[in-house]
């Protein structure tokens, strides 16, 4: 499968000069600190945005012991903020791929100058390590679900003594 | 190409890459200011939605359950006529980051990440149309059964 794919690169870079592959390599270089340095940001982002809505969880769980028009102005914020969870974290899928292209590229490149031996499953192997909680996860699936149920649970293990 | 990917397979998506760099900056003030807008107007419907929900509390601590009944009611309009916002407005937010990192130096669409692999996760970027995300988000519309609340 992969095969497909960087093959036909690999067989370009082969084919150039090594000045010009110098030249390629210092460029993918530069992209990938590009989108490792958003990549990063947009990661810090995300965890201010985790404590926000862990704290109103917090809050949620206090509230509903007292009154229950109470909590729900603050289900309100946690429904933003889960949406606003939601696109950061498409957005660093995307950050993140642009940044496996450009490490790909420099190791391909690197590979070529070296005369390594093409080798097929390179960028196979390389995905697990660069998207790992991608992989397992489904960013949907996992954080829009749950918004409002794992707060009623963890709700109900609040109350469930009452 | 590959169609996997709803949101990068558009040729809006696609061919804003090839733009110039001032039709680029164009369209990109032209999003920013549509969600400004919606931004503006999520808030506030927000905003009128916590402030019935504080009434209502209000309202049930002094011991007037129907007036604090009516508060609650107007919350639940509040909360359902905030989900169509939300929804523009997400899809707006996603269009303009993507907007953004497209323009960044260097930026390549994940064909071939894509073509070795088919389970990564792009998120919101693999729902497909505005009703698809529209329904992603509607799971979150009603907190009164979602929180197991009766009124």
């Amino acid at each position: 499968m992969g095969d497909n794919m960087s093959r036909p690169i690999y067989d370009r870079l082969a084919k150039m000069p090594k000045k010009k592959l110098d030249k390629l390599e210092y460029d993918h270089q530069q992209h990938l600190v590009r989108f490792m340095t958003a990549k990063e940001g947009k990661a810090e982002e995300i965890q201010s945005m985790e404590k926000k809505y862990s704290r109103l969880k917090d809050k949620a769980s206090e509230e509903i012991k007292v009154s229950i028009p109470r909590v729900l102005g603050t289900a309100m914020e946690m429904r933003q903020i889960k949406a606003e969870l939601l696109i950061s974290r498409s957005i660093l899928a995307l950050l993140r791929s642009n940044q496996f292209y450009h490490r790909f590229m420099v190791m391909l490149i690197q590979d070529t100058k070296a005369g390594v031996e093409y080798d097929p499953d390179k960028a196979k192997n390389l995905i697990p390590l660069e998207f790992s909680e991608l992989i397992s996860g489904s960013i949907v699936s996992t954080n829009m679900d749950g918004v409002l149920s794992e707060l009623k649970s963890e709700i109900d293990s609040s109350i469930g003594g009452e | 190409m590959s169609n996997i990917i709803a949101w990068f397979s558009q040729s809006r998506i696609r061919s804003f890459v090839k733009l110039s760099t001032k039709k680029q900056n164009k369209i990109k003030t032209e999003i920013d200011l549509k969600f400004a807008d919606q931004k503006q107007i999520l808030d506030s419907r927000l905003s009128y939605a916590k402030d019935s929900a504080r009434k209502a509390d209000r309202l049930l601590s002094r011991g007037k359950k129907d007036k604090a009944k009516e508060a609650v009611n107007t919350f639940k309009l509040d909360l359902v006529s905030s989900q169509p916002v939300m929804n523009a407005y997400v899809s707006t937010s996603l269009e303009k980051h993507l907007l953004e990192v497209i323009s960044m130096e260097g930026f390549e669409f994940p064909d071939l990440l894509e073509d070795i692999r088919k389970d990564i996760d792009f998120g919101l970027f693999s729902v497909n149309a505005s009703n698809e995300l529209d329904a992603i988000i509607k799971t979150e519309v009603d907190p009164f059964s979602e929180l197991g609340i009766e009124l």
